[in-house]
């Protein structure tokens, strides 16, 4: 059956979906203490409180002196990894998921797992509007909610928001626009653990757009559902150039090589697997091509029409000119004569106010 | 229905009753109208009785009954507005309950729910002892009586509900939902004509228009009765959490109305009331807090911080916590924390965004005089630049620039003169306990973690810090966030948007006032005796603001907290009542949609914009000729429904409510949703 399919391989009944709904919480760091006192914050100010926090280290400063301010509000709800040699964001986050949902699944028992990076921060209300959401609409794999963009900087041991505007993520979440580009930030993503389970850990091989591969690994297992509040905050800081950064900003030259790398690796997937496909693909482009050069022309056509119909309206402007020339001419002539009559008229009311006195 | 036995809600108002009587000797029959004549609730707005169903409805049928109270109100809504096209002059609450339906698509006990209804108004209606004794006096004369109402109520459930509360002989009665017409348009009385005599009658109800206008017209003899109206809050929350609120509020009418020969202050009842409430779910989260994080030692920091220090004193509820007052001041704090961060060559941004703090009164003279500095050079500078030192500084004018470069340029002059406030501020808080090594925090009512950040600047050479609980914290906490440490908040959280506590956002004025203490702002620190004892010099009028205000609102809280920590009960609230979630509504049934006893009360404080307190505005101000002035008083407002409510009452033609409607959806609209809103549309 093409439709519907969405969750088909997970191969569960939709009891089992919703239960005590305890969430697994990745968070990752390095040498980032300023703004990761900001993201355990807004773990903690989630009005949602069943989860639990698998907070990584990668390698970078202890964090324990910052994290030992929180202990007591964490409530054994936070395991602190700490990492010696840093493999990159996604292999932190495979630590913090392999230890929370393969070593210890039976222990904790999670129905949802994210990731909420040290830079980003929640609504106190994402936890609980989402959870509510997947517990509801049974045939999703995962929710996002809509969010905002925050431009800020970092300045010694101060943030400073700079803006704040609505960041974009679609209505519905397409496949096809997935394969195209990543859909929305890990911020305001909550996945269900059992599609976790099912598509394995983060790709270790990317150095950046780790999330936009298993993003469509998750959608190859099934849809992805929007709530339509804005219930999470994606922050950017700019200008920063050292740990601060972004891997979206500082990395934007790596974004650029590493989507032309995976991009071609899919299709190399593809058709290493099924040569045949190559026929296909090259149809399909093709097609698209001849679609663009249909579009090109009836382009140019529209564009040559719309500079004829330009040249014809400026001969009309012309000639408008031409008769407003006349026009103002013609006013300037009946306004000397007017003029002239006045000057008539205030000779004679001249005339006739001397006669006036003459007569007293 | 049995009948209810229940202790009248006031002793009887002769005077009242004796006049009805009266009235009613010379006219063949008596009309009387139900709600809030004959019978009232004992919630504080009609509409929360919604709120209750919905608390009923969540018991029963789960959370599928979430937003219960708030769609039932627009039902209403759309049902009358459709009406008019079904040529009905009133609706009936079957046709509410077919539109909630449409609704709440996904609620299957729409029945049940309407049921739960007629129980709920069952329970918290009682009888109006004047009426009562009203009828007793014509049934004994023999003369007839009938109930005339609009409303969308069954007539068999009222009638019910009517001789359970103890009345019985009437003759008739007449519901606008069942007759298909109304008092409010007057064709009622058309219908009751055709078997009363409507030329001979008295009418009784508390209505102006309804009650008093439209019968009037067509000969009816009528007398209003205010006693048992309650409130109409069209701003409140309209969820369960209103209503612990609304049974005090409404409580504390009936009480006054009871013990009417005792003449309450009305802020030693707001303080009962709204404070008391406030207060004690403050206090309790600030315990689980203590608790959960271990905290050996508490801070309350003067002055806001002065109520809830009394308050947690009164609880007596963690005795194993030393509990102390700090006198510091955003005057005491920045300077010495500034000083830390700075040298003698360079100045902390800080130090600088305080030394420059101003509002709309602030000359360079006296921002020269707060900072203490007396120097030559400076001055003549300052007055190069400016012209003269009397000119005003303004919030966030450009301005500012030359004279933070004047500033900055001294910054040896600056930072010396900031080092004995440093050495002061240090000393006494070295006094105090707080480089001792306990868990310490500290509470306050909050806002932006500055005071919490400077303390800890001055705590980490001697490798200390405190954490903060506060009431609210605004988003620009994230500036602070990592160096202030670890701070949480109880009503307003810095991750959400202003827009969802407008009740805390735009009432901090109020809050800070009516949490302050008798000794004013602290300045600095004297040496007198080997101690530093805090400098507080007295402001008159915010002196006399408390002696003649504050400090009843505070006795009446801090009674409330008493008895609830004590016999887990005050008045009609249960400790278990006093939630955030509960404190929230009563600060926006007060704050947002005060009643006009409310308006009069909190409109008549004043205050201090500055952390300086040169300034002490009054909330609120005449109606300005023009838009611009008026946006400049909203803007330095803070308290802005109030001052716009204010304007609102006191606007003289449709014009000019429509000009405070304008000011409204401009400068509340981005805070107050549509339905907090509709209280300008009346």
């Amino acid at each position: 059956m093409l439709y519907p399919n969405s969750m088909d391989r997970l191969g569960l009944p939709v009891t089992t979906l919703v239960g005590k709904g305890k969430v697994c919480i990745v968070m990752r760091t390095k040498n980032r203490p300023v703004l990761l006192a900001r993201a355990l914050s807004s773990v903690l100010a989630q009005r949602y409180q069943n989860w639990h926090l698998y907070l990584v280290n990668d390698a970078g400063e202890s964090v324990i002196p910052l994290v030992n301010q929180y202990l007591g509000s964490f409530k054994n709800r936070l395991s602190l990894i700490t990492k010696h040699t840093s493999e990159g964001m996604e292999a932190a986050s495979n630590t913090a998921l392999r230890e929370a949902l393969f070593f210890n699944i039976n222990k904790r028992n999670y129905e949802f797992v994210c990731v909420h990076d040290d830079d980003d921060s929640w609504h106190p209300a994402f936890l609980e509007e989402m959870v509510a959401f997947l517990n509801k609409e049974t045939k999703y794999v995962a929710a996002v909610s809509k969010h905002q963009l925050v431009y800020e900087r970092v300045h010694n041991d101060l943030v400073f928001e700079e803006s704040r505007t609505k960041g974009f993520t679609p209505d519905l979440i397409l496949l096809r626009d997935m394969l195209k580009c990543n859909q929305f930030p890990p911020i305001c993503l909550l996945i269900r653990v059992h599609a976790a389970s099912q598509i394995g850990m983060f790709n270790e091989q990317l150095p950046v757009l780790g999330d936009w591969d298993y993003n469509i690994r998750l959608m190859m297992e099934g849809d992805i559902g929007v709530v339509t509040k804005e219930l999470a905050y994606y922050h950017h800081r700019r200008s920063a150039k050292d740990s601060y950064g972004n891997t979206v900003q500082a990395g934007v030259d790596k974004h650029t090589l590493y989507t032309a790398l995976y991009g071609n690796s899919m299709l190399r997937s593809l058709l290493q697997e099924h040569p045949g496909y190559a026929g296909l693909v090259h149809a399909m482009e093709y097609c698209a091509h001849e679609g663009l050069k249909t579009i090109q022309y009836e382009f140019n056509r529209l564009d040559t029409k719309i500079r004829d119909e330009n040249l014809e309206m400026r001969e009309h402007i012309r000639e408008l000119d031409i008769h407003q020339d006349v026009i103002i001419h013609q006013l300037r002539q009946l306004t000397e004569k007017v003029s002239m009559l006045a000057d008539k008229m205030d000779k004679r009311k001249s005339i006739l106010q001397r006669l006036t006195f003459w007569r007293k | 229905m049995n009948k209810v036995s229940v202790t009248p809600l006031w002793p009887v108002d002769t005077r009242f009753v004796e006049d009805l009587k009266k009235a009613a000797q010379d006219v063949e029959c008596v009309s009387l109208d139900i709600f809030d004549t004959a019978i009232t609730r004992t919630v504080d707005s009609p509409v929360d009785v919604f709120a209750k169903v919905e608390k009923h409805l969540l018991l029963i049928y789960g959370k599928c009954a979430t937003g219960f109270a708030s769609f039932r109100e627009q039902a209403e809504q759309q049902a009358r507005s459709k009406k008019a096209a079904l040529g009905l002059q009133d609706i009936t609450l079957r046709m509410i309950y077919d539109e909630l339906a449409f609704l709440m698509p996904d609620f299957e006990f729409i029945d049940g729910a309407m049921q739960q209804e007629l129980e709920v108004e069952t329970l918290v209606l009682v009888p109006v002892p004047e009426i009562l004794a009203f009828v007793e006096h014509l049934s004994e004369i023999g003369k007839p009586y009938i109930f005339v109402s609009d409303m969308y109520l069954p007539a068999p459930f009222l009638e019910r509900v009517l001789s359970s509360m103890g009345y019985e002989g009437w003759r008739s009665i007449y519901v606008s939902g069942d007759v298909n017409a109304s008092k409010a348009k007057g064709n009622i009385w058309s219908i009751v004509k055709k078997k009363h005599p409507i030329d001979s009658m008295l009418h009784v109800g508390d209505d102006n228009w309804a009650d008093g206008f439209c019968p009037t017209l067509l000969g009816i003899k009528t007398r209003l009765f205010k006693r048992a109206q309650s409130n109409r809050r069209l701003g409140a929350n309209l969820t369960p959490d209103v209503l612990p609120f609304s049974y005090l509020s409404r409580m504390q009418k009936i009480a006054r109305e009871r013990y009417s020969t005792v003449k309450l202050n009305p802020w030693y009842e707001l303080g009962s009331g709204l404070g008391a409430l406030l207060v004690t779910a403050f206090i309790n989260w600030l315990d689980e807090k203590v608790r959960t994080n271990k905290i050996k030692r508490l801070y309350f920091l003067a002055r806001d911080g002065y109520l809830l220090y009394q308050a947690w004193k009164t609880a007596n509820i963690n005795p194993d916590v030393e509990v102390k007052y700090l006198y510091v001041s955003r005057r005491t704090l920045m300077p010495a924390s500034g000083y830390l961060e700075s040298s003698e060559n360079l100045l902390s941004p800080h130090l600088i965004q305080f030394i420059c703090g101003t509002d709309d009164n602030t000359t360079l003279q006296h921002i020269l005089d707060r900072i203490s500095l007396k120097n030559e050079m400076i001055e003549k500078e300052l007055v190069s630049e400016y012209g003269s030192l009397d000119v005003v500084i303004r919030a966030h004018s450009k301005g500012r620039g030359p004279f933070e470069s004047v500033m900055r340029r001294h910054a040896d002059i600056l930072y010396k003169n900031f080092k004995p406030q440093y050495e002061a501020t240090l000393g006494y808080l070295t006094e105090q306990g707080l480089m001792d090594d306990v868990q310490t925090a500290i509470v306050d009512t909050g806002w932006n973690g500055t005071m919490q950040r400077a303390i800890n600047t001055l705590l980490k050479p001697a490798n200390r810090e405190v954490c903060g609980f506060y009431y609210g914290l605004w988003q620009q906490t994230a500036v602070n966030r990592y160096s202030s440490g670890y701070m949480e908040s109880a009503l307003a959280n810095p991750f959400e948007m202003v827009s969802d506590n407008p009740e805390v956002a735009l009432a901090v004025g109020l809050l800070e006032e009516l949490h302050g203490s008798p000794r004013q702002s602290t300045i600095g620190y004297k040496r007198i005796q080997d101690r530093w004892e805090p400098h507080t010099p007295e402001v008159k009028a915010e002196r006399e603001q408390y002696d003649e205000k504050i400090e009843f609102f505070q006795r009446g809280t801090l009674e409330g907290v008493f008895s609830l920590f004590r016999e887990g009960k005050y008045m009609t609230l249960d400790i278990q009542d006093c939630t955030i979630p509960a404190a929230k509504a009563a600060l926006a049934s007060v704050f947002l949609s005060p009643t006009e006893e409310e308006l009069t009360l909190l409109g008549s404080l004043g205050h201090a914009l500055m952390f300086d307190h040169s300034t002490f505005k009054s909330m609120l101000a005449p109606i300005p000729d023009m838009d611009e002035e008026a946006k400049v008083l909203i803007e330095g407002n803070d308290w802005r429904p109030g001052l716009l409510k204010y304007w609102h009452s006191q606007a003289s033609d449709r014009e000019q409510r429509q000009r405070i409607r304008n000011l409204a959806l401009t400068h509340l609209g981005p805070y107050m949703n549509e339905r907090q809103l509709r209280q300008f549309w009346i």
